[in-house]
C-alpha cells in the first residue's frame, strides 16, 4: 500500500468516525464514569464501569477470569495501552509501566521483583549472553524499549 | 559514535514546577475552613546488590526507588512522581552515582467533565504510534459521543545525542468507537532533533469485537521520512469455550523504516542490514484445566529477508492458588542457522505465608552449538521475604548460575520496601 492510499484510508476512517458520531445508535449507550469517591473500594483512577461490571447500570461483577490477564497478555498489552491507557490505570499505577518502560534503567525489572517469578518479567537471570541471540531473532522487540532510550548500558559494548 | 549527556537541568525545572503546583494545591486546601482528607500514597524500595562482572570488577550498588502520589478528588487534581537514585559503593574508575526521574506530573480532570483529562510534566503518552515519555503537556478529550481526540507536545525524554536544544515532539490521535464493539484511531507523531525532522510517523490502530468471543486488534505504522511502513502488527483472539482461548498474530517489519531513528549503533543499517525484513506469525492456545491451572501451547514462525527462517514452539503450565504460584515452560527454537537452535526450560514456585514469602526460579538453556566450550547455561534464583508489618518488608535474594560468558556467577541482593497508603488530613481555620 502506497502513502497516498494510506492517506485516503485515514480520511475514510475519519469520515466513518464522524458518521458514527452523527448516527450513533441509541442502544449503544455512552460509557459512564463515576467518581472514585463514590465507589465502595479505593480506585486509583476514574474507571469505565464496563471494565468490571456486566453493564453500566448493573452492580453485577464480571467473572474473575475477566480480570486475569491470560499468558499472552504481555505480548499484546501494547494494543490496549495505545487505545485506552486509562483502563490500565484503574488497577495499575503509572510506575507499573516504568518498571520496564523507562528512559534510564536502574535495576532490571526481573531484579527488582525477584520474589515474583510468576510475573514472567523479561531478561530474568544473567541475560547478557542470551541477548545476542534474541536480538538476532527479533530486533524490533529490542528496539521498542532500547532503540531510542534505556540504552546507556548497551553503549558500553555497542559503541 | 553516540555521545551521551546527562540532562539534569530539566529535572530542576520539572521538580520546581511540579512541587510548586503541589504546594499551591496544598496551600489552597489549607485556606479552606473545613477539614478534608486527600488520598495519598508513598512507597520506597531500597536495594543493595553485590556482584562481579566478567572482568573481575566488583560492584555494590545501592538503589532507592520512590513513588509519591497525592490526590485532590474535589477539584480533580492529582500529583504523581516516581524515580530512582543510585550510589555504587564498590565501583572504581566508573561513575558511582546515577538517577532518573521517571515520572513527575500533574493530572487535572475537571469535575464537570470527566471525559477531559490534562497532564503536565514528565509523563507517558500512549496514543497510537506514540509510546513516549515526554516533558510536556498532553490532553485527552472524548468531545462527543464515541469520538475523541488526544493531543500532546513537549520535549522527548530519550537518550540524548547532542543536547536538548530545539528537540521537540508533538502529535495527536483521533479516535472513534462503537461502544463495547470497536475502536479505530488515526495517529500522527513528529519529533525534531536540534530543529531537524527526526521522526514522522502515521498510524492506524484498530480494536474490534466483531462477534461474541472474538477480539481483533492491531496497528499499521508508516514512516513518512523513509517512505515505508514500519510495521503491520495484528492479532486475533477467540474464546472457543469457557476453557479454551486461541490467539493468532501477524507482524511484518521493515528494518530500514523501523530503525531509521535509533540512538543505538547496533540498530544502524551497517549492523542490522538495511534491506532486512521480518515476518513473524504464530498461534497460541490456552486451556484452563481447572480453576487456577492453565496450560498454553504456542508456535511462532520467523521469516527473514536476508537470513534463514526459524520456528519457536513449546508449552507453558501455571498454577495459581491462594498462597502458592507454580509453573514451568519448555520451548524449542529451531532455526536454519546453528546459532538459532536451542532448548529452553523454566520452573518456578512461590509460597506466600503470613509473615514469610519464598520463591525459587530455575531457568536453563541448552545450545545445540557450544559457545566458549559450553552448551548448557542456567540461572537459579532463591528469594526469601520477611513481612515486618503492613508497611515494611525485607528480603534477601541470591542468584547462582553460569553461561558462555561466565563459568560461574553469584549475585546477592538485599532489599527493604516501605509503603504508606492513607490520607493527608488537612485541618485549617480561617
Amino acid at each position: 500500500m502506497r502513502y497516498d492510499e494510506f492517506r485516503y484510508l485515514g480520511i475514510f476512517l475519519t469520515a466513518l468516525m464522524a458518521l458514527n458520531h452523527i448516527y450513533a445508535l441509541p442502544a449503544l449507550s455512552e460509557e459512564k464514569r463515576v467518581s472514585p469517591n463514590s465507589h465502595h473500594f479505593d480506585l486509583i483512577e476514574k474507571p469505565l464501569c464496563t471494565e468490571c461490571h456486566m453493564s453500566d447500570d448493573s452492580a453485577d461483577l464480571k467473572p474473575i477470569s475477566s480480570f486475569n490477564h491470560s499468558s499472552d497478555f504481555i505480548s499484546s498489552h501494547r494494543f490496549y495501552a495505545m487505545q485506552r491507557s486509562q483502563i490500565c490505570t484503574v488497577c495499575h499505577r503509572a510506575s507499573f509501566c516504568s518498571d520496564c518502560h523507562t528512559n534510564k534503567s536502574g535495576l532490571k525489572p526481573s531484579d527488582r521483583y525477584q520474589g515474583s517469578p510468576e510475573r514472567w518479567l523479561p531478561h530474568r537471570g544473567n541475560y547478557l549472553f542470551q541477548h545476542r541471540i534474541d536480538g538476532s531473532i527479533d530486533p524490533t522487540s529490542c528496539f521498542r524499549c532500547h532503540g531510542r532510550r534505556n540504552n546507556k548500558l548497551c553503549v558500553k559494548c555497542h559503541k | 559514535m553516540i555521545k551521551l549527556k546527562d540532562v539534569s537541568q530539566p529535572y530542576f525545572i520539572l521538580w520546581g514546577s511540579l512541587l510548586l503546583s503541589l504546594a499551591i494545591s496544598l496551600t489552597d486546601s489549607i485556606s479552606t475552613a473545613h477539614a478534608e482528607e486527600y488520598p495519598a500514597y508513598f512507597s520506597s524500595r531500597t536495594y543493595l546488590g553485590f556482584y562481579e562482572d566478567m572482568y573481575g570488577n566488583r560492584y555494590a550498588p545501592l538503589y532507592e526507588y520512590f513513588e509519591v502520589e497525592y490526590n485532590r478528588p474535589s477539584n480533580g487534581m492529582k500529583f504523581y512522581s516516581a524515580g530512582w537514585l543510585k550510589y555504587d559503593f564498590r565501583t572504581s574508575g566508573e561513575k558511582r552515582t546515577n538517577s532518573d526521574l521517571g515520572l513527575a506530573y500533574v493530572t487535572y480532570s475537571p469535575p464537570s467533565d470527566s471525559n477531559l483529562v490534562f497532564n503536565a510534566g514528565r509523563h507517558y503518552v500512549f496514543e497510537g504510534v506514540a509510546s513516549e515519555q515526554i516533558d510536556g503537556v498532553s490532553a485527552r478529550w472524548d468531545f462527543a459521543r464515541n469520538t475523541g481526540l488526544s493531543l500532546y507536545g513537549g520535549i522527548p525524554v530519550e537518550t540524548d545525542k547532542d543536547g536538548r536544544d530545539s528537540d521537540t515532539i508533538y502529535g495527536c490521535r483521533l479516535f472513534g468507537r462503537i461502544s463495547g464493539k470497536a475502536e479505530a484511531g488515526v495517529s500522527f507523531l513528529r519529533e525534531d532533533n536540534a530543529g531537524i525532522r527526526y521522526r514522522e510517523e502515521i498510524g492506524l490502530d484498530l480494536w474490534a469485537i466483531p462477534f461474541r468471543g472474538i477480539e481483533i486488534q492491531g496497528i499499521s505504522s508508516y514512516n513518512a521520512i523513509t517512505g515505508g511502513f514500519i510495521e503491520h502488527s495484528y492479532s486475533a483472539k477467540a474464546a472457543v469455550s469457557r476453557k479454551i482461548t486461541l490467539r493468532g498474530f501477524f507482524v511484518h517489519s521493515n528494518y530500514r523504516d523501523a530503525f531509521s531513528s535509533a540512538t543505538l549503533s547496533v540498530f544502524s543499517p551497517d549492523n542490522i542490514g538495511i534491506n532486512g525484513k521480518m515476518t513473524k506469525s504464530g498461534i497460541s492456545a490456552e486451556y484452563l484445566i481447572s480453576e487456577g491451572i492453565a496450560t498454553t501451547l504456542n508456535y511462532t514462525g520467523y521469516t527473514y529477508q536476508t537470513s534463514g527462517d526459524a520456528r519457536h514452539y513449546g508449552a507453558r503450565l501455571h498454577y495459581k492458588g491462594t498462597d502458592i504460584h507454580a509453573g514451568g515452560a519448555f520451548n524449542r527454537m529451531e532455526g536454519d542457522t546453528a546459532r538459532l537452535r536451542y532448548t529452553e526450560m523454566r520452573l518456578y514456585t512461590v509460597k506466600r505465608l503470613d509473615k514469610h514469602n519464598f520463591s525459587l526460579d530455575f531457568i536453563t538453556l541448552r545450545y545445540d552449538r557450544p559457545y566458549n566450550n559450553m552448551n548448557i547455561a542456567y540461572n537459579l534464583n532463591g528469594t526469601a521475604e520477611y513481612v515486618i508489618n503492613n508497611n515494611l518488608s525485607a528480603s534477601l535474594s541470591i542468584d547462582k548460575g553460569r553461561d558462555p560468558d561466565y563459568n560461574h556467577f553469584t549475585k546477592v541482593m538485599l532489599s527493604l520496601a516501605y509503603t504508606f497508603k492513607g490520607a493527608l488530613s488537612v485541618q485549617a481555620g480561617y
